[in-house]
């Protein structure tokens, strides 16, 4: 098995000599890391090397096709397989956005967009996504910028047997509002989408992020966050994983400054074999800082879901209030789940609650429903909808809002 | 329009009605009184299809297209499409499904099963407002959760009015006047009276007499472990109301 080929075989374009070693470090990490295993602790409930039975390749090439619709009422970017291009942006451009190639930025500025980023730097697929690293984007939305319509960032994803990397940057300054759906579509081809965001919340700025991850049941999809909020910002996130036969989610969240808030919500709702993993640390590194975290999982036939939700409160931080909850409908026998909520707590006036819990689908509220006429299946699956309604509701952004109640509306369960 | 022949059903092994015989024309209204525990609720359960119930002998008749058919292998949700409502003791909260988008999905798949047309949201929204002023209710509860949150009186208030927009040709109402203040039992049983009609028929599950102040019974019935001990007209409930059931219950064991 060899899901990344020699390094030696890949041509770059020329770059900036930070760059340059960024990788070379990057590549030297990964020619002694291992593939992770079940003794990976961040790893234990995933074996990754059974799902990649595939000979995955590399690919920094792609034909481009283009699938996906524009949404109205959106300023619609289509990238397709994870590669961007000048012209992909000019919806932003038009927004008044700045999009820059990760390789002009300087070597100061590349410092300060990579905060956090060590956090990553023993996790296997980050140090794949880092070797390859060819042409990531920074997308920087300057001071005061506000943005009524929201963003849609449609990444169409389909080669055979591909495993592809891309990276994304995204900075908001100083009180910047930004709306941003990403919508993940595929062929269905068994691609490996190894997926990662920078997000650089300035003080003061607000980011509305959503993550619709419907990949077909062949792909799979790991995803890397690595956010930084400072002062007084707020990171309104919601991860919906759908698709994908596996999926990965990696997420690093830094509570930076005072007064900083993150929302970090996510739904999985998965059917037949499907493996979804999401690995949280929500990082308090200062006083007065908020985390809320609500993720659900809808699991079917013998589909299994893990979630492990670490928040680390710092010795200084105090006074901060991070809540975390995970819950889990489990619609059939064979379905499983693995919930491990973490709290490490050094400072000693904070407010603090976590939980976890599973469940089933009420006989009670069954029997309501069908008393009035509701076929058992229409039932359950409005009962199935309305649980995953709530996850929704944190969705600050009205217009993306309703349209993932109407995209979920649209699910089988 | 129902009857309910010697049916003797229960819960896992647990025999809890013990071969009731009930039989409710088209334009009746019944209470079926009788101390905790007697059976009351279980009744109106397995009249509704209650899946925890089964039945272990006997029949439920009821009338669909003008002939009466054994109901008992029908689902509830069949039965319901029938015109068998039943107002819940209990009403179940249902965080997450607004209280329009319930009753308009219960109202369409009975419009659809009896070939009328469906409404769209917009119409039946309209078709609710008629209904709220009758029991007192404002509007913001067609937007909210199912139940959650609504008090004792509201989520009652909230089975009848579900019961008008379906306009049930069976209603069983189990306890629907429990936990109840006057100016609450008097808009409920409001609601109830104007289902009323020589089509329709009503079955009043109740723990008390004061109920029937407000809706006239033809007839009453004492359920008492599992039996019909005693039937009578409006007076029986009165005599009740005096006397209490052990008069009936000592002659019955």
């Amino acid at each position: 098995m060899n899901f990344h080929e020699d390094l030696s075989a890949q041509s770059f374009t020329p770059q900036d000599k930070w760059f340059q070693t960024f990788k070379a470090e990057n590549q030297n990490l990964l020619e002694k890391a291992e593939i992770p295993n079940r003794r990976t602790e961040t790893w234990k409930y995933t074996n990754l090397a059974s799902f990649l039975k595939e000979d995955f390749k590399i690919k920094s090439t792609a034909s481009p096709k283009s699938l996906i619709s524009d949404e109205p009422g959106f300023t619609n970017i289509h990238i397709q397989h994870g590669h961007l291009n000048q012209q992909t942006f000019q919806g932003l451009l038009d927004l008044g956005a700045e999009c820059t190639p990760l390789t002009h930025i300087n070597s100061d500025e590349i410092k300060d967009l990579l905060t956090g980023d060590a956090f990553f730097k023993n996790d296997y697929i980050n140090l794949v996504n880092n070797s390859y690293l060819n042409n990531a984007w920074v997308i920087k939305f300057n001071k005061n910028f506000k943005s009524q319509n929201p963003v849609i960032l449609n990444h169409y994803i389909g080669e055979k047997h591909a495993h592809l990397c891309s990276q994304l940057f995204i900075v908001l300054e100083d009180n910047v509002q930004v709306n941003l759906l990403e919508n993940f579509n595929s062929q269905d081809e068994s691609t490996l989408f190894n997926y990662k965001s920078h997000i650089k919340l300035a003080p003061g700025s607000h980011l509305c992020h959503v993550l619709n991850q419907h990949l077909g049941l062949a792909d799979h999809f790991i995803y890397s966050l690595n956010s930084h909020i400072d002062r007084d910002a707020h990171y309104n996130s919601c991860i919906i994983n759908q698709g994908a036969r596996l999926s990965r989610s990696n997420l690093y969240v830094n509570l930076h400054a005072t007064g900083a808030t993150a929302d970090v919500h996510g739904l999985y709702q998965l059917k037949e074999n499907q493996h979804h993993d999401t690995m949280s640390f929500i990082h308090h590194n200062c006083e007065h800082t908020y985390s809320h975290q609500l993720y659900k999982g809808i699991l079917s036939d013998s589909s299994r879901g893990i979630f492990t939700g670490r928040v680390r409160v710092e010795k200084n931080a105090q006074q901060i209030n991070a809540e975390q909850l995970n819950k889990n409908l489990l619609l059939s026998k064979k379905a499983h789940t693995n919930s491990r909520p973490q709290m490490e707590i050094y400072a000693d006036d904070v407010k603090c609650a976590h939980g976890s819990t599973t469940g089933q689908i009420s006989e009670e509220e069954m029997f309501y429903f069908t008393s009035r006429g509701i076929t058992p299946e229409k039932a359950h699956k409005m009962l199935a909808q309305a649980y995953t309604n709530d996850v929704l509701l944190k969705i600050n952004n009205l217009k993306i809002r309703s349209y993932m109640q109407s995209h979920l509306e649209k699910m089988d369960f | 329009m129902l009857e309910v022949k010697d049916v003797k059903a229960g819960i896992e092994n647990n025999e809890i009605l013990k071969g009731i015989n009930l039989n409710v024309k088209a334009g009746e209204v019944h209470a079926i009184m009788g101390p905790n525990g007697s059976g009351k609720s279980t009744l109106a359960k397995v009249i509704a299809g209650h899946p925890d119930y089964e039945l272990s002998s006997g029949s439920i008749q009821y009338e669909i297209n003008t002939k009466l058919k054994d109901i008992s292998e029908l689902e509830a949700y069949e039965r319901a499409r029938e015109g068998i409502f039943l107002g819940f003791q209990y009403p179940i909260e249902v965080p997450g499904v607004t209280n329009i988008k319930f009753m308009q999905e219960a109202f369409n798949a009975s419009c659809e099963h009896q070939g009328a047309d469906t409404m769209d949201e917009e119409s039946f929204r309209h078709y609710v407002m008629e209904k709220l002023p009758l029991l007192d209710m404002s509007s913001e509860f067609l937007d909210r959760a199912v139940n959650e949150g609504f008090s004792g009186g509201e989520k009652k208030k909230n089975e009848i009015l579900q019961m008008l927009l379906l306009n049930p040709r069976l209603a069983l109402l189990d306890e629907t006047d429990s936990g109840l203040d006057i100016d609450a039992l008097k808009t409920v049983a409001k609601g109830v009276n104007t289902l009323k009609s020589k089509f329709n028929s009503i079955v009043l599950v109740t723990h008390y007499q004061r109920l029937l102040d407000y809706i006239e019974p033809d007839f009453v019935h004492v359920l008492y472990k599992g039996k019909i001990i005693k039937s009578g007209d409006k007076s029986l409930a009165l005599e009740l109301e005096q006397k209490g059931y052990d008069w009936l219950t000592k002659d019955a064991q």
